[in-house]
C-alpha cells in the first residue's frame, strides 16, 4: 500500500502533468504552425498586390505612403517606411516569397516595434542649401544644423489611435548644395507591436520657417498590409 | 461646306458659353472656424491665464506692503521693499505684454500661411477662376448669397489642416 502511495501515485501525477504539457506545447505549435501557413496563403492569394504595394512604395510617387503638404512656397512630405521595406533594404535582393523566412523574421524582430518615416522640407523658390534661407550670420547657420540634428525631435511626433508616440531618433541628413531640401529620417516606439491599428497621424511643427503644424494621415491599410499586421484583403 | 460653317458656329458658341467660376467668401467666418486657429486661441488664452494667475499674485503682495505702509509711513525699509517689488511688477507685465503681442502675430501668421495655402488648393481643385474674400471693411459690396462658399471652404481647409 505505502508502494502504491510514494512511487505510483507521484509518478501517475508526473505522467499526467507531463502529458498536459505535453498537449500545450503541441498546441502552441500546431497554431504558429498554422499562422504561418494563414500568412502563405495570404502572400500567395494576394503576391500580384503585396508586390505591387512593394514596388509602388519604392518608386517613392504619389501613393498610399507619400503625403505632401504645401504651405506658402514651402514643400513638406512625409513618407511613411514599413519596417518590411528597410528589412528588404537591408537583406537585399529578397523576393516577396521569402518574407516568410526565419532570416527575414529575426530582422523583422529588430524593427516591428517602430514606425519610421522619412520627411523633408523643400523650398520652390530657394535652390541653395535649404537652412541658409534667410540665416542671418553663421551662427545661425550652425543653430539650425543643431536644431534639425537634435531638437526637432521634440516637434515631432505620432497619434497612433489613441496613443501618442514621441519621437525617439532623429537623423539629419546633410545634402549641402548637392539638394536645396532638408531631409529628416525619423524613429517612434510603438507602445505595442501585436495591436493593430485604425489612425495614424504624423504631426511635426517645424520652428524654423514658422509655417504652424502640420498634420499628415496616412490610410493605415497598406502599412498594415506591407507589416503583417492585418490579414491581407 | 453647309456642315463645316453649322459647326464653326456650333464650336464657337460652345466656347463662348464657357463661364468664369467666381465666388466669395466671408474672411471673418472662415478664419474663426479654422480649426487651427481655435486650437492657437485655446493655446494662447492658456498661457495668458497662467501669466494673468502670476501677475495678480504680485499684485497681491503689492496691495499688501501698501496696506502695512499706510499704519507705518515712516518704515524706510518698506517703502523700498515696496518700490522693487511695484517695478519687478511693471517690469513684468511690460514683458508679458510684448511677448503675448509677438505671440499673437506669430499664431496669425502661421494660421494665414495654412489659411492662404489650402483656399488656393481649394480653388485649383474646384476650378474657380477667382474666390473673393469679404470682409467688413466693403471689398465685395454686393454678391448673391449663392456664391459664398465659406461653407465649404471652412470643410475644406479643416480637412486639409487634419491631414485629410
Amino acid at each position: 500500500m505505502k508502494f502504491l502511495i510514494h512511487i505510483l501515485f507521484p509518478t501517475a501525477l508526473s505522467v499526467v502533468f507531463l502529458s498536459c504539457k505535453n498537449d500545450k506545447y503541441e498546441t502552441s505549435l500546431e497554431s504558429k504552425k498554422m499562422d504561418i501557413k494563414k500568412v502563405e496563403e495570404e502572400i500567395v492569394n494576394n503576391k500580384f498586390k503585396y508586390t505591387d504595394l512593394v514596388t509602388e512604395w519604392k518608386a517613392n510617387s504619389s501613393n498610399e505612403f507619400y503625403l505632401m503638404k504645401k504651405i506658402d512656397d514651402f514643400k513638406f512630405t512625409a513618407i511613411y517606411k514599413p519596417y518590411s521595406i528597410l528589412v528588404m533594404e537591408e537583406l537585399q535582393d529578397v523576393n516577396i516569397e521569402d518574407t516568410i523566412s526565419i532570416e527575414f523574421q529575426k530582422k523583422t524582430a529588430n524593427y516591428n516595434n517602430m514606425h519610421f518615416l522619412n520627411f523633408s522640407i523643400e523650398n520652390e523658390t530657394f535652390k541653395n542649401e535649404l537652412i541658409k534661407l534667410d540665416v542671418e550670420n553663421n551662427q545661425a547657420y550652425y543653430d539650425r544644423i543643431t536644431y534639425y540634428s537634435f531638437a526637432a525631435k521634440n516637434e515631432a511626433y505620432i497619434v497612433e489611435d489613441k496613443d501618442t508616440l514621441k519621437c525617439d531618433f532623429i537623423n539629419f541628413e546633410r545634402t549641402f548644395e548637392a539638394k536645396p531640401s532638408i531631409m529628416l529620417s525619423l524613429g517612434f516606439t510603438r507602445k505595442s507591436t501585436t495591436s493593430n491599428y485604425k489612425n495614424l497621424k504624423f504631426v511635426f511643427e517645424d520652428k524654423i520657417f514658422s509655417k504652424g503644424k502640420l498634420i499628415f494621415n496616412f490610410d493605415t491599410q497598406p502599412i498594415l498590409l506591407l507589416n503583417y499586421l492585418k490579414p491581407l484583403s | 461646306m453647309k456642315k463645316i460653317i453649322v459647326l464653326i458656329v456650333l464650336c464657337s458658341s460652345f466656347f463662348s458659353c464657357k463661364k468664369e467660376k467666381i465666388a466669395y467668401m466671408d474672411i471673418k467666418v472662415v478664419f474663426n472656424n479654422f480649426k487651427y486657429k481655435q486650437e492657437l486661441e485655446k493655446e494662447l488664452t492658456e498661457i495668458k491665464n497662467q501669466r494673468k494667475f502670476k501677475l495678480d499674485s504680485l499684485e497681491a503682495q503689492l496691495k499688501l506692503l501698501s496696506n502695512k505702509i499706510k499704519f507705518d509711513s515712516k518704515n524706510t525699509n518698506l517703502m523700498a521693499q515696496f518700490q522693487t517689488e511695484k517695478e519687478l511688477y511693471l517690469k513684468q507685465k511690460y514683458i508679458f505684454e510684448e511677448e503675448e503681442q509677438s505671440m499673437v502675430t506669430a499664431y496669425d501668421n502661421k494660421i494665414i500661411s495654412q489659411l492662404n495655402s489650402y483656399v488656393k488648393e481649394f480653388g485649383k481643385k474646384n476650378n474657380y477662376s477667382i474666390i473673393l474674400g469679404a470682409t467688413d471693411g466693403g471689398n465685395v459690396m454686393y454678391a448673391d448669397t449663392s456664391l459664398n462658399i465659406s461653407k465649404e471652404i471652412i470643410e475644406f481647409i479643416n480637412n486639409k489642416y487634419n491631414g485629410n
